[in-house]
Parts: structure tokens; C-alpha cells; sequence
């Protein structure tokens, strides 16, 4: 579920410290085949996050 | 002279082939980066390099070297023919 | 060393003439948040790094703004090659005619010309790669800012592949600034003042 991967915070036991920034790892499972992958701008299905007019920065 | 050349003839199904698994390596490189241990990813590397290099030879053999090091290289010179990738119509 | 292979990253294209797009995309080509700009950026920050991986990830991610670099350039080169000069006359590209004619030049969508001062590269690894998130984040929104500015499906197509780069970038920068805390962890010793 690429929503749900997106949304799981660091890695579990990660020390979380104050004024530091934090991105969730991404953990690979699968991938679109070469063209497919080419068209939407990534492998990784988990990552496709497109523009939606009107809805600038969300993603 | 040069102006009289003739460009190469272009296979754009296998020119966008050859771009399409090119990406995948782009991907793949940048996982590995952060993720160096990733047996998973390291094969999708290794199995989609090896189509790569394949699909490159077929294409410098019979049309137009894309890289300037293309070790079968003949005279004329072919590394400077047209069309240059900006040159190119990729909508067909 | 740098090898060019003779095609691009993306096969860039646009369904018709149009330099007044032309004039706005440039920004990409040679404006702040552009691929110029960042390409420069990693491919400086990247020396001093102190973990292999943010040395690596700085080296490829640089190198494939140069074909994001290349992507933009075939875009504007498209929009307006052939495109005679009594039409241009009557288009935002106008000024950028009178200064260069049909040539690309690295320059924002008010004509400023490219310069360095546009990012910055600190020997503190944490200073430079959050610099990198915000500068994947501006660059996405700028993409954003353009694909609002087109209805050309062939122009959108591009601008998307590369706003979609703008993300996974963002996510591996996100990644070395992990990897990079838990160096500072480890070795104390090299960074006195955490």
C-alpha cells in the first residue's frame, strides 16, 4: 500500500532528537518494467506521488 | 563538408527502449547509494545493466554510435552525424 | 570525468511552437531553483562529505541535473526554432531575441543571467544537504508553477517527469541526512561542535 508506506514514520527505535529534520526510509518491494517506469519519472511505485492541478504541494 | 552529411537513420522504438532501461539504472544507482546492502535491488541492477549493454551494441551496430568510445568505430566519422538528441521528434 | 551518451535522459518534446512558453521555461535552465543551479550545487557540496554515501549521492544526483539541464534545453530549443522573427516580436521571448536570438542561455524567466550565487556549498554536511531537501522541494514547486502555465500535452509529459525527479531526490537527500546522524554519533570526536 504505497499510502501507507509513505506515511510510516523512521525506522522503529530511531532516537528522535528536537531541531532535527527526519524522512522515512524507503524500503524497496517492487518496481514498474523500464518504460512504464520512464513515463511516470520513477521506479518505485511507493514514490509516484503526481501533480494534481489546483492541489499544489500537496503529494 | 559536413554540412553535406546525411543524418543516421534512427530506430526510435529501440532508442526509447535503450532510454527506458537507462532510467532504471539511474533508479536503481541512486537506491543503492543509501541502501548498499540490498541484495533485491542489486539483481534488478545487474539483470537490467546486462539488457542494457546488449540493446546498446544492437544499436551502435546498426545505427549510430551513442557513445564517442564505440570500439567498432568506422570512417566516415559517424560520432558527429545528426540528429543530436534535442533534434529528435519522439512523439511517433 | 564526465561521458556524454548521445540521447536523452527523457524524450523531451513539445506538440507546437511556442516562445512565450519558451520564456518561461528557461527559468529551469539558468534561474535559481533551476537544473544548472543544482547540478553546480552537488557537484561542489560533494568533496568534503564525510560518508561515502552522501559523497556518492551528491556525484550521481549532480550528474543527472546536467541531463535534466539537457531535458530543458531541448524544451526551449523546441518551442522556438524556426519560429521567424516578426512572430517572436509579438511574444514574451521577444528581449531574450534581441540579447541572444534563437540560442539557449542560462537565464531566469526575467532574463537575469545564471550565477553562483544562486546556492551554497558548507563544509558542514548538515547545513549543505538540508539545503538540498529545500532546494528539490522550491524546484518541484516551480515544475508545479509551469505545468499551470501550458496546456501542451507533449510539454506537461516533461515538466512532470521532472517534477516526479524533484521527490526522489528529496526522499535519498532525506535518507543521508539520516545516515549522516548516525555518523555524528559514532565519531563524536569529528564534529566538536554537535
Amino acid at each position: 500500500m504505497p499510502e501507507k508506506e509513505s506515511q510510516r514514520m523512521p525506522e522503529p527505535g530511531r532516537r528522535m532528537r528536537l531541531a532535527h529534520a527526519y524522512i522515512p526510509w524507503q524500503h524497496f518491494k517492487n518496481s514498474y518494467p523500464p518504460a512504464e517506469a520512464l513515463r511516470r519519472g520513477t521506479l518505485f511505485p511507493e514514490l509516484y506521488m503526481p501533480y494534481r492541478p489546483g492541489r499544489r504541494g500537496y503529494y | 563538408m559536413t554540412g553535406r552529411r546525411r543524418p543516421d537513420n534512427i530506430n526510435l522504438p529501440l532508442l526509447k527502449d535503450i532510454m527506458a532501461h537507462n532510467f532504471v539504472n539511474v533508479e536503481a544507482v541512486l537506491f543503492l547509494n543509501t541502501h548498499p546492502d540490498s541484495q533485491e535491488m542489486l539483481e534488478l541492477h545487474n539483470r537490467n545493466a546486462e539488457r542494457y549493454h546488449r540493446l546498446v551494441d544492437e544499436y551502435q551496430k546498426n545505427y549510430g554510435p551513442l557513445y564517442s568510445n564505440y570500439p567498432d568505430a568506422e570512417l566516415p566519422w559517424r560520432w558527429i552525424n545528426d540528429p543530436w538528441p534535442w533534434e529528435i521528434d519522439y512523439r511517433r | 570525468m564526465w561521458e556524454y551518451k548521445k540521447f536523452l535522459e527523457f524524450p523531451a518534446d513539445v506538440t507546437r511552437k511556442d516562445p512565450d512558453l519558451a520564456a518561461l521555461i528557461v527559468t529551469q535552465f539558468g534561474g535559481p531553483d533551476g537544473e544548472l543551479s543544482a547540478s553546480l550545487r552537488y557537484l561542489s557540496q560533494m568533496y568534503t562529505m564525510p560518508i561515502p554515501e552522501a559523497k556518492a549521492t551528491l556525484n550521481n544526483i549532480g550528474t543527472e541535473e546536467l541531463a535534466h539541464f539537457e531535458i530543458i534545453g531541448t524544451l526551449v530549443y523546441k518551442l522556438v526554432s524556426g519560429v521567424p522573427a516578426d512572430v517572436i516580436k509579438q511574444t514574451r521571448f521577444a528581449p531574450h531575441y534581441a540579447k541572444w536570438g534563437r540560442a539557449n542561455f542560462p537565464e531566469d524567466s526575467s532574463g537575469n543571467p545564471f550565477m553562483s550565487a544562486f546556492f551554497a556549498s558548507h563544509e558542514d554536511p548538515i547545513a549543505s544537504i538540508t539545503e538540498d531537501l529545500a532546494a528539490e522541494q522550491k524546484a518541484r514547486a516551480v515544475y508545479e508553477y509551469l505545468l499551470d502555465m501550458t496546456d501542451d500535452p507533449a510539454v506537461i509529459d516533461t515538466l512532470a517527469f521532472l517534477r516526479q525527479r524533484e521527490i526522489i531526490h528529496f526522499q535519498r537527500f532525506g535518507e543521508i541526512l539520516d545516515l549522516l546522524y548516525d555518523f555524528q554519533e559514532k565519531h563524536p570526536d569529528k564534529y566538536p561542535c554537535f
